[in-house]
């Protein structure tokens, strides 16, 4: 049996297990962040735009800043080199709206498949979702455009559904395991029916953007040399706040910093498709120097070859790339334009 | 009261009538987006009579159409433009033109008296026929909603002090009494011991995402290769060890303390004389660092020390290349 029906507090004993990190969404917009709830700290009840912070959860397990291995010169000269330990510990994220719940199927489906990322398979293994059902949208959100909504569990290992003072929980994975059978003992089951009969409540549609992203696919490709592209990204300042807010965008760049000339590290930070020099070749040939193409590049990303290669839309709908952008450029109109619905 | 409906209407009639005449090729301005009241950018030309009448001045007009022309400088090349600027904007041109980034000839300035900036996403989105956007001494409204100017959090704004916009055409009366550039947030930090103000900075610096919004929207940051950047040179089997070596790396892309602190205050040092306190860049800085803060120490160390005024007017001499003799020797600067 899949659903139970725990008091609130429950959840909160369950956690609070020794040498499990709890995250949650603490704060909102630009003050917010995904942090670590202190001893005397309260998980949250309800999830929605309003919680949701400027800061995407991927950053925990796809770290701005990752030491992928230090080096060392010794005194006669020999090199040692030390791969890093990408251990985190136990880590449990509570509470994230299902957008930023998704994002962790689309990292998933692009750093674990085909040939696993070391540093992010290693911490995946150690690291589990709790999703919540959303309550509120945004006037940016765009989640049930992009096949999910306020109750998908994509990316969720528990799906939390608050019900009054209770919490309906669903079990999605094993990943889990062990907390589920502390939540199980003494909880109360559920029948799909009576799961079914809360969860409904949280089917709202979000109709900011009038439109399916699976339907546009094909017209989107067609439009691959569209003018409009121009115009789209006409007053782009190629700064990185788009991709570096989306919870799923997931390029890096692998640098060396030197201590000193004797050692250092080799770094892997966040990269973006939007910095004209990303693409920059040895030769000083750029083949997107222009900011459209940049541009182009993110959109069809995220909704076109993601899509073809993995069978999900890249954007999950948080809207923070459109509410952040710092000209008002926005992927949802774009792809509407561009899909030939608008 | 001031009404910016009709302001815009006013604007719309200049901005046509430049286009009409073919006294401008495109006209850089706000007009009205998808997601009201915010406004975006666009450049517009003879061909697009419906972004003309799209055309629109209102307080959130919070980007910077000097940012516009700089980052299209290729496309608007050779081209006479027509640019609509708030007072910070026109400061911001003034910068430019002293440092023959752009030429007077090539433009014909609107401006737009400004009392301060509004932040759109406070405000319900407006839906169907645009509303009546309007403001006072007090506040900001929009239809029926109305926030006081204290509310937006723009600081840069509240303190505006500058009057001086000289543009060959001009819409709107101010409404609301300039302020005073005020130093007084920085004396808490002024005050602080060596440690205290390492740790004080240390945790800005630690936040720093290093998406380079900051450095992106600022009107002003005009370099074409930034020192932070790797740069543009092709780098052959035949390439020398010394050109290598010629492109130093300032900071690495390293989101280390270190590197990030050199990003932020070479930004900052850089902006001494030149920082018109448009306060973009903390507007837009996705993870709420205070930037001005940080810019503040040399915007307050060059107008009190020095009496100067960034972008004050394009005949001004810049900050750094200017010199007189009764200016403060460094230990002046220092105290």
């Amino acid at each position: 049996m899949n659903f139970i029906r725990i008091p609130a507090g429950h959840m909160e004993t369950a956690l609070s297990e020794k040498g499990l990190r709890v995250l949650v969404p603490s704060g909102t917009g630009r003050k917010g962040g995904y942090v670590v709830l202190g001893p005397d700290g309260k998980l949250p009840r309800e999830c929605g735009d309003h919680t949701k912070p400027s800061s995407p959860p991927k950053s925990i397990i796809f770290p701005n800043n990752e030491t992928i291995l230090s080096y060392e010169l010794g005194v006669k000269g020999e090199l040692a080199v030390a791969p890093a330990d990408h251990s985190m510990g136990r880590t449990v994220l509570y509470g994230t709206p299902p957008c930023d719940t998704a994002s962790f199927r689309v990292l998933d489906s692009a750093l674990l498949k085909d040939l696993p990322e070391p540093g992010y398979a290693r911490k995946r293994e150690e690291f589990g979702v709790i999703g919540m059902a959303c309550s509120r949208q945004g006037r940016w959100c765009l989640c049930t455009s992009v096949g999910l909504g306020p109750r998908s569990t994509h990316g969720a290992d528990l799906m939390v559904f608050p019900d009054g003072d209770d919490l309906l929980v669903q079990k999605l994975t094993n990943r889990l395991d062990d907390l589920w059978a502390r939540l199980e003992a003494g909880a109360k089951r559920v029948t799909e029916a009576a799961f079914e009969a809360v969860a409904r409540r949280y089917d709202f549609k979000v109709e900011n953007f009038p439109f399916e992203a699976e339907r546009l696919v094909e017209t989107l490709e067609k439009n691959f040399d569209s003018p409009y592209w121009k115009e789209f990204s006409e007053r782009c300042v190629s700064c990185g706040i788009c991709t570096f807010l989306c919870p799923t965008c997931h390029c890096f760049d692998i640098v060396d910093a030197a201590t000193d000339e004797r050692e250092g590290r080799r770094v892997r930070t966040w990269d973006t498709c939007q910095f004209p020099e990303f693409t920059g070749e040895t030769s000083a040939h750029n083949p997107r120097k222009e900011k459209w193409s940049r541009q182009r590049q993110r959109v069809l990303h995220k909704f076109l070859y993601h899509f073809r290669n993995h069978g999900h839309m890249m954007c999950t709908g948080c809207g923070r790339c459109i509410r952040y952008c710092p000209v008002d450029i926005n992927i949802a109109e774009g792809v509407m334009k561009l899909g030939g619905i608008r | 009261m001031r009404d910016y409906r009709a302001e815009s209407a006013r604007l719309r009639e200049i901005c046509a009538g430049l286009l009409e005449r073919g006294a401008v090729d495109i006209v850089v301005a706000w007009t009205e987006g998808d997601d009201p009241p915010r406004v975006r950018e666009a450049a517009i030309d003879k061909s697009r009579p419906d972004l003309v009448r799209k055309i629109i001045w209102s307080p959130f007009c919070t980007t910077s159409t000097v940012t516009f022309l700089k980052k299209n400088k290729a496309a608007l090349a050779g081209k006479k433009v027509g640019v609509v600027v708030k007072d910070c904007d026109f400061q911001a041109l003034n910068v430019l033109l002293q440092e023959y980034f752009l030429k007077r000839e090539n433009l014909v300035i609107i401006g737009a008296r400004c009392d301060g900036l509004a932040e759109a996403d406070l405000f319900a989105r407006s839906q169907g026929e645009a509303p009546a956007i309007t403001s006072d001494a007090e506040s900001v409204s929009v239809g029926n909603e109305t926030h006081r100017w204290e509310e937006f959090g723009f600081t840069t704004c509240i303190t505006c002090s500058y009057e001086h916009m000289k543009p060959d055409h001009v819409i709107g009366e101010y409404g609301r009494k300039k302020g005073k550039p005020e130093w007084k947030h920085l004396s808490r930090i002024l005050a602080l011991l060596p440690e205290e103000r390492r740790e004080h900075y240390a945790a800005i610096f630690e936040s720093c995402i290093r998406c380079y919004a900051c450095r992106e929207v600022c009107p002003v940051c005009a370099c074409v290769e930034c020192a932070i950047d790797p740069g543009e040179r092709a780098i052959t089997p035949r390439t020398p060890p010394a050109d290598k070596a010629g492109a130093p790396v300032w900071a690495t892309r390293e989101r280390a303390l270190s590197e990030n602190a050199v990003y932020l205050t070479t930004r900052a040092m850089h902006m001494a004389g030149r920082c018109i306190r448009c306060g973009w860049c903390e507007r837009a800085c996705p993870v709420g660092l205070p930037l001005m803060e940080i810019l503040d120490l040399s915007n307050d160390a060059v107008n009190r020390i020095y009496g100067y005024e960034a972008g004050r007017d394009p005949k001004d001499p810049p900050f750094l290349a200017s010199f007189a003799e009764t200016d403060p020797d460094d230990k002046g600067a220092t105290q």
